[in-house]
């Protein structure tokens, strides 16, 4: 109740003062016209105008401060009152000519827009203060201009220069915005670069304090394929971008937004995830959800909107070296390339079968969905393929692992082995 | 005077009955031929039919179902037979020709796509193996060439071996060729196929051959039997007939054992007739 009444008599303070500075600076107006001649310019109402500004200012914060809710804090009137006075003081010179205020009026609103972005605030309620700073402006200036005797060209000329100089003052405060963000953000690519492609603790501490980035104790990456989230996407502050939007490294706590905002981004996907990792595996987090994406697109994994590292260990393990891989493959698997692509693939899922569950031809051929005599056969033809190499356990274990990262690979259409085969067999030729 | 008449009663009819009786055995034997199936236009042909001493006819329906049986299956290697089996078998299944057919029975169904029948033969996968079965020729095995019906069968581009179809046996067939023998007739086959295809049937079958078909003519012990391939009509020189639910060379057997016994018959009932007439006449006697 008490606080009810506080704010009511707040507000009727406002009133007062508000209708005061009005009542004010028409009787300074009407005394201002007596002084002036027939035919008043807007040059001369302008140079009239200069010695009450500060009774216009005090009409202008005061309807800010009463009609937009994020300035009603007292804290925030000397800040809004300078910002208004400035404003007035550039938009009154700049009707008589060239304005030496105007420069330092911009900086001034440029720094409040890149002081909300810094505050990670958006620039809802500087427009509007800024909206009825002119409004308000327009009001008393127009009362003012009529009092004064302004014909209607200048009243119009006047009403014109102050809703263009409102535009002006919203574009330095949208600039000085825009700009800070630009500067985190290059600050968080930086960072992100670094965190990737690893750097001295010192440098990294340098470009997180750059960045205002709290070292978290687990970070997810996050890795889009198609799309990466645009500059102006709003994400949760301390997600980390890369420049073109396609990787995200986010706190444990903000996985959940971070990959709410690149699923938007790309609904179809695929977006990869890793698992929470410390800071010390950042880099490799990164590089898993960039090979899960690279194995997709070889239709080694099949393609899901989000794509969970975890449950991927295995590929993304075996397919961590792609050169040591086909090198394997051009000495272990020798007798099979030299087979159509048809049947090194099918003599290959049966040697894989048989390696991993070392069953009979029945249970082999159920798994695998053929007659169990196609795989006495195929046994036969693997038999005569490889030989002795079979009962080698340390070419038992390679050719496990290689089968395993390889099949997928040719059954998605990928013939860069088989090739390489050849070229090397033509060269050797 | 009485017993005079008496005499004469009783020779006059037992001539009679000695001239008609052949005509009524050779009837009531017609009669048993129609019964079994055999149509015979006049009963002199019961005697043609009698002297039949050798019996030439062609395989089909009369030794052979019609179909066609896997006889050999021949891999290049030993070990592949079961591989050969598998694959031409689990193929063929998609097959329409009689070869097919008969070499689909060496497996079962499996997952076969692709199929594609040609002249040459058929081609498809089988669990993803490309197979083809068909003539050697195709398959660029010429070496495999042979008189009979014999196809190539390659798997993953490699040929594998041979399979060779041929006749289907009747299971009545040796008992038949028995019961002719035991008539007295000797059966022969005569065949339009290569002489080692005739010859290999015929072995199989235990009978002569006769490769001669264009002029399968009938010497006085020799009776020729033709099938009409498209109807149930079989011709024994002459004659002609028609199956029933009958196998022809049961009918044939039957109507050669009836038209033998029709002389003997003959004599048994002159002879009955005879007796019957002295005795008559022994009763006349005592009576007058």
């Amino acid at each position: 109740m008490t606080s009810t009444v506080t704010q009511h008599g707040s507000e009727n303070n406002k009133d007062d003062e508000l209708s005061h500075s009005r009542a004010t600076f028409k009787a300074a107006m009407m005394h201002l016209r007596a002084q002036q001649s027939e035919d008043p310019a807007i040059g001369q109402f302008a140079a009239s105008l200069e010695s009450n500004l500060g009774h216009i200012n005090l009409a202008l914060t005061s309807a800010i401060t009463k009609k937009v809710t994020a300035y009603t804090d007292p804290k925030a009137t000397p800040l809004l009152s300078n910002a208004t006075a400035g404003a007035l003081k550039a938009f009154t010179e700049s009707l008589r000519g060239p304005s030496d205020t105007g420069p330092r009026v911009d900086e001034y609103f440029r720094n409040l827009g890149h002081n909300e972005a810094l505050r990670d605030q958006e620039l809802i309620d500087l427009h509007q203060a800024i909206q009825t700073g002119v409004r308000e402006s327009w009001k008393v200036l127009s009362e003012a201009a009529l009092i004064y005797g302004l014909g209607t060209a200048d009243l119009a000329h006047l009403g014109n220069s102050i809703f263009t100089f409102a535009d002006h003052l919203l574009q330095k405060v949208d600039d000085g915005r825009a700009s800070a963000l630009r500067r985190t953000a290059n600050h968080h690519h930086a960072l992100l670069t670094a965190i990737r492609e690893g750097t001295s603790p010192e440098r990294l501490t340098r470009l997180a304090g750059d960045a205002n980035w709290q070292f978290p104790q687990y970070v997810v990456a996050i890795a889009l394929q198609h799309e990466g989230i645009p500059q102006s996407f709003p994400l949760p502050n301390g997600v980390l971008t890369s420049a073109d939007g396609t990787l995200l490294l986010a706190p444990l706590a903000l996985r959940d937004l971070a990959l709410s905002a690149a699923t938007k981004v790309s609904p179809a996907g695929p977006v990869s995830v890793s698992w929470p990792v410390t800071m010390d595996h950042a880099s490799q987090a990164i590089s898993w959800t960039e090979r899960v994406l690279n194995l997709v697109e070889r239709k080694v994994i099949l393609p899901a909107p989000v794509i969970w590292c975890e449950e991927y260990r295995t590929e993304i393990w075996l397919h961590a070296e792609p050169a040591l891989r086909q090198r394997l493959c051009q000495d272990l698997l020798l007798p099979l390339l030299a087979e159509t692509p048809n049947s090194r693939e099918i003599l290959s899922e049966t040697l894989l079968a048989w390696l991993e569950t070392r069953d009979s031809a029945p249970a082999i051929a159920s798994f695998l969905g053929v007659h169990p005599q196609t795989v006495r056969y195929r046994w036969k033809r693997i038999n005569e393929l490889f030989g002795e190499h079979l009962h080698d356990p340390e070419f038992i274990v390679q050719i496990t692992m290689l089968l395993k990262a390889s099949l997928p690979l040719w059954r998605a259409g990928d013939q860069s082995d088989f090739e390489r085969f050849v070229a090397e067999q033509e060269g050797t030729s | 005077m009485t017993l005079l008449a008496a005499s004469l009663l009783i020779g006059v009819l037992t001539v009679l009955a000695l001239v008609l009786s052949p005509i009524l055995v050779r009837t009531f034997a017609r009669m048993q031929l129609r019964r079994a199936g055999f149509h015979l236009e006049a009963l002199g042909h019961i005697s043609d039919i009698a002297g039949i001493e050798t019996l030439t006819f062609y395989k089909h329906r009369t030794i052979t179902t019609g179909n066609l049986v896997v006889v050999s299956v021949d891999p290049f290697t030993k070990e592949d037979e079961q591989d050969l089996r598998w694959f031409a078998g689990a193929l063929e299944h998609h097959a329409a020709h009689p070869i097919g057919r008969a070499i689909s029975k060496l497996a079962g169904r499996g997952n076969v796509s692709n199929v594609l029948e040609l002249p040459q033969g058929i081609s498809g996968s089988v669990d993803r193996h490309p197979v083809r079965v068909g003539q050697p020729q195709w398959l660029g095995c010429t070496s495999c060439e042979t008189d009979f019906k014999t196809v190539a069968v390659e798997v993953d581009q490699r040929t594998m071996g041979t399979i060779t179809v041929a006749d289907e046996i009747a299971s009545t067939s040796k008992k038949h060729l028995a019961q002719l023998r035991d008539t007295g007739v000797t059966p022969k086959l005569v065949s339009t196929e290569p002489e080692s295809v005739a010859k290999d049937l015929a072995s199989r079958v235990g009978i002569d051959l006769v490769h001669d078909d264009q002029n399968m003519t009938s010497t006085a012990a020799t009776t020729c039997m033709r099938m009409n391939e498209s109807s149930d009509e079989v011709a024994i020189d002459q004659l002609r007939f028609t199956l029933g639910d009958s196998h022809p060379l049961d009918i044939v057997i039957r109507a050669i054992q009836i038209s033998r016994a029709v002389p003997k018959r003959v004599m048994m009932t002159q002879v009955t007739i005879a007796v019957v007439a002295a005795l008559a006449f022994a009763t006349a006697i005592l009576l007058f």
